[in-house]
């Protein structure tokens, strides 16, 4: 049983037009948990459309997208979040606080309360991130990279058994593409699955995933 | 009937129609200007039946302020009370209504002038001899909205993706929830509207200038009836409230 898995999946843009704005047509896919895919595509293919198909976010026309085996549309929004986590391509706006420490206990705040295990979870998180250094400093002054591995932080807490990054190397310059890699590879070896969008070619050759190549109308190649 | 109008009479429309139900506070005037901005909206090309469907989220947001006005409106009859407190009475329930009628054209309102194409409607506020700084901010108004829209769904939708049961918070939590929301909406709002300054100002903008165009707007024979018929219709509906002047 795959762990993501999308079945016949029919998606337009424009409803009104389907005939001139067919995206997707039986787009089918199944991802493992515990892979490191990439989905690779020209611009405006659909790669972003592809990942919000996954969460939930935007509903397909036709088809079916099923998470262990569930459909998707079965889920509420927090339980999909807690089992895969999502990162925009603009970490900018999944950021709402003013410290890392209140961004990464947010749900926690909100939710089910902050126990000495999600504390730990905490320390974990932030040393895995390298943040030791910016945890004092307010979230609006640290760097661009500072603030996507926040971002990155915020999924971790949540201990997701999937991540999915939306062009995450945008906006960053090769010293932080390699801090982005080295942070990738941990998170896969710790049996976290990624599932990676990106059109950075250099960059996702340097990681040891499988890569799917996205075609118009939604023709997934190896 | 539905040929493609000229932006200046959808704009003349707009503002005949909103005119006259803003300052006239007569339900039965009022009641009429609801009647025509559907026919207008109809000829114009607006599809109704959708823009009403459409509208029907808002129909407990409506129907609460009518509830409201009454509560805090009072005169003429009552029709509900309790004791000495009136619930609902009849300048309440009046009040209420015409506030409905006016929200309703001028929602209609909107949905006219979004069935021409921004350029034209931009070049029509520019032939009307309006300020171009009006055209502009609603260019960039028009054009960056369903761009703000999206970025809220986005901030919207990672904060569901946090694993956060929203529909179990007390109702305070969730309004302080809401609250976190504002700041990375404000933020990029404010962030996109800098970029789009410095843009604008790099490609050398000066308010005030004077500025040509190829493309230009003609009138023709009916966008000239339709106009027309608008001003006499407006005109008769305003003289049964206030007589004599036809």
């Amino acid at each position: 049983m795959a762990f993501i898995e999308l079945k016949g999946i029919d998606y337009h843009i424009n409803k009104k037009n389907k005939k001139l704005n067919m995206l997707f047509e039986n787009l089918n896919l199944a991802i493992e948990g515990n892979e490191f895919i990439t989905i690779v595509g020209a611009n405006g293919i659909g790669k972003t459309t592809l990942s919000k198909l996954i969460i939930g976010v935007l509903k397909p026309d036709k088809g079916q997208v099923l998470l262990e085996n569930i459909n998707i549309e079965d889920y509420k929004r927090y339980e999909i979040g807690r089992k895969i986590g999502y990162l925009f391509q603009n970490p900018e706006i999944q950021l709402f606080n003013a410290k890392i420490y209140e961004e990464l206990m947010f749900a926690y705040e909100f939710g089910e309360g902050i126990s000495d295990e999600v504390r730990k979870r905490y320390d974990t998180v932030i040393k895995d991130l390298s943040l030791e250094k910016a945890v004092n400093t307010p979230i609006k002054q640290l760097s661009q990279g500072e603030k996507q591995r926040v971002a990155i932080g915020t999924i971790l807490m949540n201990n997701p058994k999937f991540i999915i990054l939306d062009e995450p190397t945008v906006g960053l310059n090769q010293e932080l593409i390699d801090d982005l890699r080295v942070i990738l590879l941990k998170i896969y070896h710790k049996g976290i699955g990624v599932l990676l969008i990106s059109h950075d070619n250099e960059f996702v050759k340097s990681l040891p995933t499988k890569v799917l190549t996205l075609s118009k109308g939604g023709r997934i190649s190896v | 009937m539905f040929r493609d109008y000229d932006p200046r009479v959808k704009i003349l429309i707009v503002m005949i129609l909103t005119g006259v139900v803003v300052f006239d506070n007569n339900l039965v005037t009022q009641g009429l200007i609801v009647f025509l901005t559907f026919i207008l909206a109809f000829i114009v090309g607006v599809n109704v039946i959708n823009t009403l469907y459409k509208m029907r989220r808002f129909l407990t947001l409506l129907f609460s302020i009518i509830i409201i006005q009454s509560l805090f409106v009072q005169g003429g009859h009552r029709y509900l009370y309790i004791g000495a407190i009136t619930l609902i009475s009849e300048k309440g329930i009046t009040l209420g209504i015409a506030y409905v009628f006016r929200v309703i054209v001028i929602i209609m309102s909107g949905a006219i002038i979004s069935t021409s194409s921004m350029r034209n409607t931009m070049q029509g506020m520019v032939q009307l001899k309006l300020p171009y700084e009006l055209a502009l901010m609603t260019s960039i108004g028009v054009r960056f909205l369903p761009i703000l829209m999206g970025e809220v769904r986005n901030t919207h939708v990672s904060m569901e993706l946090r694993g956060i049961d929203v529909n179990e918070l007390h109702i305070k939590r969730r309004l302080e929830l809401i609250g976190r929301l504002f700041v990375p909406i404000v933020y990029s709002t404010l962030y996109r509207a800098k970029s789009l300054s410095e843009s604008i100002d790099m490609r050398g903008y000066i308010i005030g200038e004077k500025r040509s165009s190829y493309y230009h707007l003609t009138l023709r024979k009916h966008d000239i009836a339709l106009g027309v018929i608008v001003i006499i219709v407006a005109l008769v509906i305003l003289n049964r409230n206030y007589g004599g002047f036809i």
